[in-house]
């Protein structure tokens, strides 16, 4: 009986718009964008798609590839910046949904980016002090950028759920480490359509000094060094960031860009780590060590180290990888994006 | 029904079929209901009870309690009530009258069918109200239409037997032509296959001019039991017949989507009360709240073979001057689908028709008549046949 | 669709959960508490599994009520494995070739209508084509 991931599911909408389709909207130039995000589309959700719903289905994926049933599970948190209540949680649905309800804990959080992973450590926090024996933490976000602005290039939309527990993981939990500061890159205020952003300041004293130092001090607290890891999965507000700092802490190329979703999908916020780190587990062998690292703006980042196990073997069969979703996509031009996103006030 | 419990229309009353803005739903009513009375010299007093047909008072004008509001205007004291069917609800409200005067209590009963519905002016508004002769919970809160269910229909007739998009315009163009003949229909205009097929599509394959329009338009027929007929005609026309057929309210419910089950056992079993089969039929007016309902209703009540709907209408098997003339009047179609009134509106065809006073549109050699309403997408159905 | 309404068919709209007649295992869709083929009141709940197959379809373009922001949509009835009918919308449809009878599809959850802006957010099972 060990500590760690019982299983895992994401869902990525099927809708599909091109950084080049958005930039011929605002008379860019949509290929040295793309060059400069490094990032080619992004996921749009359907009409009828939002938080709760893809929430939902990542998780009645991750629960199946668990082999758990909806009774086992002891709590629920959806970390979003995109719930579509103000007041009324997203995490019932989802229990309601996979028939988990009525004996459980379940909550909504929200940390900018992070909050997927914020739920993951409290996930972990009750399974390992055996008040629960199983749980699920989501990461799911519909982001919505201002039209015109940067952040319309990459806010994506998709959802990671994992299953935590602690009998025959695919995964085993090694340690977690955060690094939490007050640091106003990128926010929104209450009744704001649209967040706003710090501009150059999101970089270096807040993606960067986080997920750097986050690293560092897991580094640090397991005893380990980069060298460890065979696998990595970063924060992806845009294909640039988790590549720059993969170089600043020297981790090679080949150990990362498995976990760069965000090419494909955008920014899927609270989901973007967790959904690199699904495409690892994806392509994972037995033994392999996993550093998974996110970043909430305002800011904070929670590092996690992971040994996979031989059980991610058995249990394959049972999982929807992540490409099978980023390789389902139709194509939207931007009047039907507009459409899906709602920008097309009808009343 | 035994021999002696047909029971005679002996008097009918019906306004124009369209937008009247005009009038009140009480006003319209007491169009037809005082037609109706002064046609004979009938008595208001001598009306024993009123049965009023009436699909969306409630939706249309937040009115409820409309048989008490309608008697009050119309100076009737009688026992007043509504009875609701959807689109049955007139033909529902013949029959209990039917039932009452066959029961031995009554003698001498008014059914009124009316509706108001363009006090909706919104498209909205309309059509949910349209909608809630379905199951709202799990067929219109999923995205069904009235439209989208008799597109289900349609497309599945089209996949099961071959009819084509352009005889079920047929309908369209048969019952328009005959409204033009028909002084009191809605719309007198004549149409052409093409424009059917030209018109917005509403849910595929069904576009605008499949659907019938709004409407406003009272209905009313004074009932007399044989005994009583006979002092106010020589020679009545008797209702022989009138049946009741059900079936679940959900499209999804039902065995099949090109038949209309409840038409089909209230039309086999009046035949086989009166000894007469589909072919002792004369013509008929149908339910055609879509064009391809009356295509499915014809073949439901024996009146064409299964899956020939489509082809006899294409044949002009339906028109005036056709084997078994369908919609005389022009149907909810083309007289107007003022949806209460519209089961009444069918027995004051085949009353004219009988009565040899349908002008242009006039049925020569009519053996028996027949009337087919239905509710929603065909849950409830009331089938009636007519004859001297 | 009222609170109290959304709530009380939660189960069959989230979950599709219907009922199983332990007397003559007629099985319901949505939750029923009498069995109307044997009459019997004891039924236990019964959990669809979801997969289904197209029985038939339109494309409405005219649309429900709080469904207008999805013009056009897919609107059918769809045949659960377990052999009950009920009516759907069916969602990602990208090539309407591909909704012949019979076309497999699995339910998934979504947002029902749009409903208005300060009212409850409904949700509730589609069908989609299973593309993989």
């Amino acid at each position: 009986m060990s500590l760690g991931i019982l299983g895992y599911g994401v869902y990525i909408p099927r809708y599909r718009i091109s950084v080049h389709e958005i930039a011929r909207i605002w008379h860019e130039d949509g290929e040295s964008i793309s060059k400069g995000i490094n990032v080619i589309e992004k996921a749009v959700p359907a009409m009828d798609e939002d938080t709760a719903t893809i929430s939902v289905t990542a998780v009645q994926n991750a629960l199946r590839h668990s082999g758990l049933s909806p009774s086992e599970i002891g709590a629920i948190y959806v970390g979003s910046e995109s719930h579509p209540y103000a007041v009324k949680p997203t995490a019932v649905t989802v229990a309601e949904a996979i028939g988990a309800t009525p004996h459980l804990t379940a909550a909504d959080l929200e940390f900018a980016c992070k909050a997927g992973t914020a739920g993951m450590q409290m996930v972990f926090g009750l399974v390992a002090a055996d008040e629960i024996r199983a749980g699920i933490a989501v990461g799911t976000d519909c982001a919505q950028g201002r039209p015109g602005d940067a952040l319309e290039y990459t806010a994506g939309a998709g959802g990671a759920a994992f299953v935590i527990g602690k009998n025959k993981p695919i995964a085993t939990l090694e340690g977690m480490y955060s690094y939490t500061t007050d640091t106003p890159d990128f926010w929104r205020r209450e009744g704001a359509r649209y967040p706003s952003h710090a501009g150059r300041f999101t970089g270096a004293p807040s993606y960067f000094r986080h997920t750097l130092s986050a690293t560092q001090g897991l580094l640090d607290k397991l005893g380990l060094s980069l060298n460890d890891f065979d696998r990595v999965s970063f924060h992806q507000p845009n294909g640039r960031f988790p590549l720059s700092a993969a170089k600043a802490l020297g981790i090679p190329l080949e150990k990362i860009q498995d976990a760069l979703c965000v090419r494909r999908i955008g920014n899927t916020y609270s989901a973007s780590s967790m959904m690199g780190f699904a495409r690892q587990l994806d392509l994972a062998k037995p033994g392999e060590r996993i550093l998974l690292v996110s970043y909430g703006s305002g800011a904070g980042s929670d590092a996690f180290s992971f040994v996979v196990t031989d059980e991610i073997l058995e249990k394959r069969e049972r999982s929807i990888p992540v490409d099978k979703y980023m390789d389902r996509r139709t194509e939207l031009d931007y009047a039907l994006y507009a459409k899906h996103r709602g920008k097309i006030i009808m009343k | 029904m035994g021999k002696n419990e047909k029971v005679a229309v002996i008097s009918t009353g019906m306004t124009e079929f369209g937008d009247l803005y005009e009038y009140e739903i009480t006003g319209i009513a007491n169009l037809a209901i005082y037609e109706a009375l002064n046609n004979l010299h009938i008595k208001k007093e001598e009306i024993e009870s009123l049965y009023v047909g009436n699909m969306g008072s409630h939706l249309f004008e937040g009115q409820e309690n409309l048989g008490n509001l309608i008697a009050t205007y119309a100076g009737l004291t009688c026992p007043a009530f509504k009875i609701q069917a959807a689109g049955a609800s007139g033909a529902v409200a013949l029959r209990n009258a039917v039932k009452g005067i066959q029961s031995g209590s009554k003698e001498l009963v008014m059914v009124l069918g009316v509706e108001k519905m363009t006090e909706a002016t919104k498209q909205h508004e309309a059509q949910l109200a349209l909608a809630s002769g379905l199951d709202t919970n799990w067929e219109t809160r999923m995205g069904a239409t009235l439209a989208s269910l008799f597109a289900i229909m349609a497309r599945a007739h089209m996949r099961e037997y071959g009819t084509t998009r352009e005889q079920i315009a047929n309908v369209v163009v048969k019952n328009h032509y005959n409204a033009s003949l028909n002084p009191k229909a809605q719309y007198k205009n004549r149409v052409r296959v093409e424009s059917v097929l030209r018109s917005k599509l509403l849910s595929d394959p069904l576009r605008l001019f499949d659907a019938c329009a709004l409407s406003d338009g009272a209905a009313s027929v004074v009932l007399a039991s044989e005994e009583v007929a006979y002092s106010y005609d020589s020679d009545p026309v008797f209702i022989y017949q009138i049946k009741q057929g059900f079936a679940p309210i959900a499209l999804h419910q039902r065995e099949s989507l090109t038949e209309f089950s409840g038409t089909k056992f209230a039309a086999e079993k009046a035949y086989r009360d009166m000894g007469i089969t589909a072919a002792d039929i004369s013509l008929a007016e149908v339910h055609d709240i879509f064009s391809i309902a009356e295509i499915i209703a014809i073949e439901s009540l024996g009146l064409v073979e299964k899956g020939k709907g489509g082809f006899a209408t294409e044949n002009g098997d339906t028109a005036l001057d056709g084997s078994i003339p369908i919609n005389t009047s022009g149907g909810l179609k083309g007289r107007g689908a003022p949806l209460g009134a519209t089961g009444v509106a069918q027995i004051i065809e085949l009353f004219d028709q009988i009565k040899g006073n349908a002008g242009d549109r006039q049925i020569k050699d009519i053996k028996y008549a027949l009337a087919h309403s239905m509710g929603g997408t065909g849950g409830t159905s009331v089938v009636s046949i007519l004859g001297r | 669709m009222g609170v109290a309404r959304s709530w009380r068919t939660q189960k069959s709209r989230y979950r599709l959960t219907g009922s199983k007649c332990t007397k003559c295992g007629a099985l319901y869709f949505p939750i029923n508490i009498v069995c109307i083929k044997c009459t019997s009141l004891d039924l236990e709940e019964f959990q669809f599994s979801g997969k289904a197959k197209l029985i038939e379809w339109t494309r409405v373009d005219e649309a429900a009520k709080g469904f207008e922001h999805l013009v056009p949509y897919y609107f059918g009835i769809v045949e659960l494995e377990e052999g009950v009918r009920i009516s759907t919308q069916i969602v990602d449809v990208v090539d309407e070739n591909i909704l012949q009878p019979g076309l497999q599809l699995q339910m998934t959850f979504r947002k029902l209508g749009e409903g208005t802006e300060e009212g409850i957010i409904n949700y509730g099972l589609k069908a989609e084509p299973v593309d993989w």
